[in-house]
């Protein structure tokens, strides 16, 4: 008789040989105190930055810090300026679906957004997501889908606007006592499995088993949750001095409401809600919140400049310098922040990378090679601060008459790209990332 | 007789399973020399290597540490890392032997704990049924509704057996966490809270609108309106039903083919609109209306009156809701229902969403402080359009020629709670009079409970619920929310998300609500109807003509597409057609490429992924011969894949049974979606379709490659290597045959690497560049050594010997394991036998194929 041909997985599930332990959720309690979490913040500023003052002119260490980065000096040590990075794909306005993809294929049609692929703190929160009570966290300005962050099957992660909706979820608020209610639920279907475990087969019992601990498990949640509920009423957070209310389309609040994204963003890392966030400040182009700063309105300025010499359009230029000194002081409030909290035996931007900067360079006409990018923090992941880092033989760009700034430079097969960089960061994050995007390489020079 | 020279001929490659009596007398004959050869030497009563001694008796595999060491060793076996480099090796056919042996004792032993031979352990439900059930439990019932409630519980799928497979299931607490969230979401929309709900209506009638704007359009002098198609949309306001509503906004969006245009408009009929392949972005063609506020919860009605203008040879309009976000660019529209229009005389069509289940960006449409609900029309084409002679790029939407949507008015309501008595009762019995709330509670609750249960509910399980209840009620909830609370507990506890079969030690039949409940979820994936219930509580389905009367019923009905939907879908891989690189299929130069590619592109795949369901659903309704599901002188397909195979179909949108062409007469064989399913979209396929046939259509399981050595897939070695170009592709997979640990596996699967050579990686026929068709060669040698030179060979040999072919043994294995809910084991092969015999009497029918599995008595005992 000829054996009927059985699974190989079949008897190996059903003999109770466990040869893969079942993924458990987990989730945040007290975190073991031996292992300092690593942290990646992502933040996005659109529309380019004015090029003629963004990049310093010297590399190395002892570079002069040009206007726009200013604000950092106090932080000099702690991070580093890139020149020389870009995508390969070029695509204008939509540069939010770039940034963290690295999606090649990407082009720059207007409102219609092409199947993309996973970004970068996505990829990362695959990994790392299930240790802390959120994967991670996708917040903008604009937020729905001005995104940064794109799923596994390339679905935009829908970036969450509402401060005080962050807010709430951060402190476990629970307007309608829903987590009471679970857990009685939870109660009276564990003893309803309780009483059937007599009647059935002793094969059986091991499946109820693997339900009651899937009940016990949930139910551990919920009382995990509502013990964080508690321990934030014990006014850890002062909900007053938030400006929770600030409205990113009213140019008087623009300031107060990206301070209280920052401030959000700290809270949920010093309570190890997360440790992978995005934060794509505003959408790209001309509409949106925090575009008219009293100055001026960005997206014009960007494009009345015409990507001319600075002499020729020294107003214009002078409007989008505000914004960049704008963006770094909001950037340097929130780093000071990380900085002045102790974790360890250093302080809380040591295990954070944080990555800033923007999708476009040249902004008239949407250039996006020699991105304007820097990397603060993170030492404690790996990274080396403190340095202007210039890759692909990227020189500071120089006023002339025959518009050489905005040829993008020809790169060979072994030029360094910003998926390089992404990649490194998902390395530190002791997540593996080869491949990722057009990466070739890590960037060692950032780890030495 | 066949059967047995088939397995007379499988000596060669497998050990004969001996009798439980003889194993250990096969341990000495035929392990035993292996491992005295091969193993004792290092691993004997001498400081054995890593502590692992080969030289004892026959081992006890009930006891896990020893399985688990012999399943190791033959792990190690198969991938050639055992005996380690520089010792000599064991041929293939003493390997075979030894694994063999030990897959069969652990299987025999895996059966002892699980309780002995044709038991299985407790058998959830899969997310479909639990989905299923939800809606019947509730008197749910959205057929329009797109998007899957299965995509919230997490993925259910266990590689290499069915998601109903008993033995392999695994429940984790995020399938609690998130079930429990369904049920409870599912519970808000059939027992809306009072206050949550605001009632709104709004009626638009387009045939004025459209008369109007025409009216005033052709009124104006001709010169003024030069350039323009026809006239705007302008400010049209829609008022509110009840008095002191706010108004709605009506608004027509189209790109370049504008819904405006002249054309698409008639004072009588209505709007007509063109089909859009996206969904993203500006220029749709679309009526849209923006409610002026966001509804919080309750289930939205659009009704709309439609017909289908079909104009031309393609496919007919598909009515689609979405809801939108702010306009701009990235204006995005989220799907929340369609329904196909084929009448093309005017029509009421009802389309209904729950607001709480529609997957949209909520946050945002708050932000906005409106909702923009569309109607659009989106057919998918039934073919690309080829290029035309005299190709002008600039008037090229007159040559894509499509079904346009007749729109003539719709209305838009949102009810507020239900009015009595609802489909609710279902949920919550109406009060009597006198009654207090906990005593309608109580009775409500033990009817629902009962229904959910799937059996009267004891009362001691009822006492548990009414309990909470009551406790809810002393926390100070209301008498909805506590009732709420108590259905919730009743939806995410076992008796609900498992199959509860009590059993004692010995073996005994199913009650009369157990077979109810085995029949329901087998042939309609979801929780016994009415009539079910009713034949479990007189017991009468017990009897062997209940059981086929009811069998029958269950597959004579529409829901039975879902049983044959999830058995081929898992089956025959269907699902990893969706994710396949390279477009499916790419005819001559088409206009528009981009859009109208990808469009057709994502239709076609889906239409592949269900033809393997309709056929086999086709042959259940009409008892066709089991081997006419690889030997069949018919298709069944619909309009899109008749144009995609080249067959005529009469006009209409379903699926029809129509001949076949000459070289699709294979039946699953030689469906497009099958093959390339089983190629995965490499050039060079041969091996991934000599594992597909192998494994799913001759029932023999193959173990993965071993992972010590460096294989890289054939695609890539040819991209690394090009000299290995020049060889024919059987050239190029001789190879295998050199290295014993290869051809181990090899030798079975490599003969049948190409019996789909002539069908390229999309399943259509292989052409070269110039469209001519490309010789072949689909000989080759099935595992038992039996020979064949073409595909029609092929299938003859796989059909040979009616309800005992090669295909049809395979076929029942697999189709019982689905019926059983658990895997199969060395019992179980007495009474495949007898199936098949009953089978074969009663016709030889895939029906009655399922009807003796039905009656078998795996079935109806635990």
């Amino acid at each position: 008789m000829t054996p009927i041909p059985i699974s190989r997985r079949n008897f190996l599930r059903a003999s109770g040989v466990c040869l893969a332990l079942p993924w458990l959720e987990t989730f945040a309690g007290a975190a073991p105190a031996s292992k300092t979490p690593k942290r990646a913040v992502f933040v996005f500023v659109p529309n380019g930055v004015n090029m003629w003052e963004w990049h310093p002119a010297t590399t190395g260490k002892d570079y002069e810090l040009t206007p726009p980065l200013k604000n950092l000096a106090d932080l000099r040590r702690r991070f580093t300026v890139f020149s020389g990075l870009q995508h390969k794909a070029n695509p204008g306005h939509g540069e939010l679906a770039v940034w963290l993809t690295a999606n090649a294929n990407y082009t720059a049609g207007k409102g219609a957004v092409t199947q993309s692929t996973i970004s970068i703190d996505q990829h990362i929160a695959e990994t790392i997501g299930r240790q802390t009570r959120w994967p991670s966290l996708v917040v903008g300005a604009t937020g729905g889908r001005r995104t940064i962050s794109f799923d596994r099957h390339g679905d935009p992660v829908l970036a969450d606007f509402d401060l005080k909706n962050i807010f709430d979820e951060l402190v476990g608020a629970d307007p309608h006592g829903r987590l009471k209610h679970r857990a009685s639920v939870l109660d009276l279907v564990s003893s309803q499995a309780a009483d059937l475990r007599g009647k059935l087969g002793k094969g059986d019992e091991r499946k109820l088993d693997e339900y009651l601990d899937s009940v016990r498990a949930v139910e551990k949640r919920v009382q995990a949750d509502i013990a964080w509920q508690k321990a934030f009423q014990s006014d850890r957070i002062d909900e007053a001095r938030l400006s929770l209310k600030a409205d990113p389309f009213r140019p008087a609040d623009y300031a107060e409401y990206i301070d209280t994204m920052f401030e959000l963003i700290y809270l949920a890392l010093q309570t190890d809600s997360t440790r992978v966030v995005t934060f794509a400040t505003t959408e790209s182009e001309g509409g949106g919140p925090i575009k008219n700063l009293p100055c001026g309105h960005w997206h014009n300025a960007g494009h009345n400049t015409e990507d001319a010499p600075p002499e020729r359009k020294p107003k214009d230029y002078a409007i989008l310098s505000e914004y960049d000194v704008w963006w770094t002081a909001r950037l340097a409030k929130f780093l000071d922040r990380l900085q002045r909290t102790t974790e360890g035996g250093h302080d809380l931007l040591h295990h954070t990378a944080v990555l800033y900067g923007s999708g476009m360079s040249w902004p008239a006409s949407h250039r996006a090679h020699n991105l304007p990018l820097l990397l603060a923090g993170g030492e404690g992941l790996g990274f080396a601060q403190g340095r202007h880092l210039a890759f692909n033989g990227q020189k500071k760009d120089v006023p002339n008459d025959k518009r050489l700034h905005l040829a993008a430079p020809r790169l060979g097969t072994d030029a360094v790209t910003m998926s390089d960089l992404l990649r490194t960061i998902s390395e530190r994050m002791d997540v593996p990332a080869t491949g990722f995007g057009e990466s070739r390489r890590t960037l060692a020079e950032l780890t030495t | 007789m066949t059967r047995s020279m088939f397995a007379a001929a499988l000596v060669i490659l497998t050990l004969v399973a001996p009798s439980r009596a003889d194993d250990r007398a096969d341990y000495d004959q035929v392990v035993k020399p292996l491992l005295v050869k091969h193993c004792v030497a290092c691993h004997g009563a001498e400081k054995p290597k890593g502590g692992v001694r080969f030289d004892g008796p026959a081992p006890d595999l009930t006891d896990p540490k020893v399985t688990e060491k012999w399943l190791l060793a033959r792990r190690m076996l198969a991938q050639g890392e055992m005996p380690p480099e520089g010792k000599p090796r064991p041929t293939a056919d003493e390997l075979l032997a030894t694994m063999s042996w030990i897959e069969d004792a652990a299987a025999r032993a895996a059966v002892v704990t699980r309780g002995g031979v044709g038991r299985r352990a407790l058998r959830r439900l899969t997310n479909r049924e639990y989905v299923a059930t939800l809606h019947d439990l509730l008197g749910l019932s959205f057929p329009h509704a797109t998007g899957d409630l299965g995509t919230r519980l997490p993925s259910d799928a266990i590689a290499n057996t069915f998601s109903n497979d008993s033995n392999s299931q695994v429940t984790q607490a995020l399938l609690l966490r998130r079930s429990l969230d369904l049920a409870e979401d599912l519970l808000a929309v059939a027992l809306p809270a009072e206050g949550t709900v605001k009632p709104f209506r709004y009626d638009v009638d387009l045939r004025s609108v459209v008369a109007e704007k025409l009216r005033a359009f052709l009124a104006m002098p001709e010169a003024n309106r030069k350039g323009q198609r026809g006239p705007g949309i302008g400010n049209v306001v829609i008022p509110a039903h009840a008095k002191g509503g706010d108004p709605a906004k009506l608004g027509v969006q189209g790109g370049p083919n504008s819904p405006l245009a002249v054309e698409h408009l008639d004072p009588v009929r209505g709007l007509m609109v063109e089909p859009n392949p996206i969904l993203i972005g500006v220029n749709r063609n679309a009526v849209t209306l923006a409610v002026p506020f966001v509804p919080e919860g309750g289930v939205l009605r659009v009704r709309v009156r439609a017909a289908a203008v079909m104009d031309h040879d393609d496919s007919a309009p598909v009515l689609r809701l979405s809801f939108g976000g702010p306009q701009g660019p990235g204006n995005v529209a989220y799907p929340v229902a369609q329904v196909t229009v084929t009448a093309t005389e005017t029509k009421e069509y009802v389309l209904e969403v729950p607001l709480v289940l529609a997957e949209c960006d909520w946050k945002s449409f708050r932000r906005e402080k409106r909702l923009l609900v569309q109607i659009d029309n989106a057919a998918a084409p039934l073919a690309p359009t080829a290029t035309p002679e005299a190709y002008d790029s600039k008037k090229r939407e007159t040559y894509l020629k499509r079904n346009r949507l007749l729109l003539e008015s719709f209305c838009l309501e949102l009810d507020a709670s239900p009015t009595w008595p609802p489909k609710s009762e279902v949920v919550l019995l109406a009060p009597r009079d006198g009654e207090d709330d906990e005593a309608r509670a109580k009775r409500a609750l033990r009817a629902f409970l009962s229904r959910a249960f799937r059996r009267p509910v004891a009362d001691r399980e009822l006492e548990a619920f009414v309990k909470l209840y009551r406790d809810q009620r002393a926390a100070g909830r209301g008498f909805l929310d506590g009732y709420k609370t108590a259905a919730a507990a009743a939806l995410v506890s076992p008796q609900v998300l498992y199959l509860i079969e009590p059993r004692a030690a010995e073996r005994q039949p199913l009650t009369a609500w157990e077979v109810a409940s085995r029949l329901s979820y087998l042939a309609w994936n979801t929780t016994p109807d009415a009539e079910l219930l009713a034949r479990g509580a007189d017991g009468s389905i017990l009897t062997d003509a209940e059981l086929t009367k009811q069998l029958r019923r269950l597959l004579a009905d529409e829901r039975a597409f879902g049983f044959t939907r999830e058995f081929t879908r898992q089956w025959l891989d269907l699902d990893v057609i969706d994710h396949l690189a390279p477009p499916v299929s790419r005819p001559a130069r088409t206009i528009d490429d981009t859009s109208e590619l990808a469009w057709y592109d994502k239709a076609i795949r889906r239409d592949l992924a269900a033809e393997p369901a309709h056929v086999l659903l086709d042959a259940l309704r009409n008892d066709r011969p089991v081997n006419s599901l690889i030997a069949a002188d018919h298709v069944v397909v619909n309009d899109r894949l008749a144009r995609y195979y080249g067959v005529a179909l009469p006009k209409g949108t379903g699926w029809r049974r129509v001949a076949a062409p000459e070289n699709r007469r294979g039946g699953l064989l030689t469906q497009a979606g099958c093959i390339a399913a089983a190629t995965h979209a490499q050039e060079r396929g041969e091996i991934k379709r000599g594992v597909y046939l192998v494994e799913r259509f001759l029932g023999i399981d193959i173990p993965s490659p071993p992972g010590n050595v460096d294989i890289k897939p054939l695609d890539v070695q040819l991209a690394e290597d090009k000299s290995l170009r020049a060889l024919t592709a059987r050239q190029h997979l001789d190879k295998h045959r050199t290295i014993a640990t290869c051809a181990v596996c090899h030798q079975r699967i490599d003969p049948l690497g190409f019996v789909w050579d002539g069908f390229d990686m999309y399943g259509q026929p292989k052409r070269d560049k110039q469209g001519k068709l490309v010789a072949f060669d689909s000989s080759g040698t099935l595992p038992d050594k039996a020979t064949f030179a073409n595909f029609s060979q092929f299938r003859k040999l796989m059909a040979q010997g009616e309800l005992e072919s090669r295909f049809a043994v395979a076929f029942s294995q697999r189709l019982y394991t689905y019926v059983l809910g658990r895997s199969l084991d060395h019992g179980d092969e007495v009474h495949l036998k007898t199936i098949r015999t009953a089978a074969a009497k009663d016709g030889g029918g895939v029906r009655a194929l399922l009807l003796a599995m039905v009656l078998s008595e795996p079935f109806r005992n635990k």
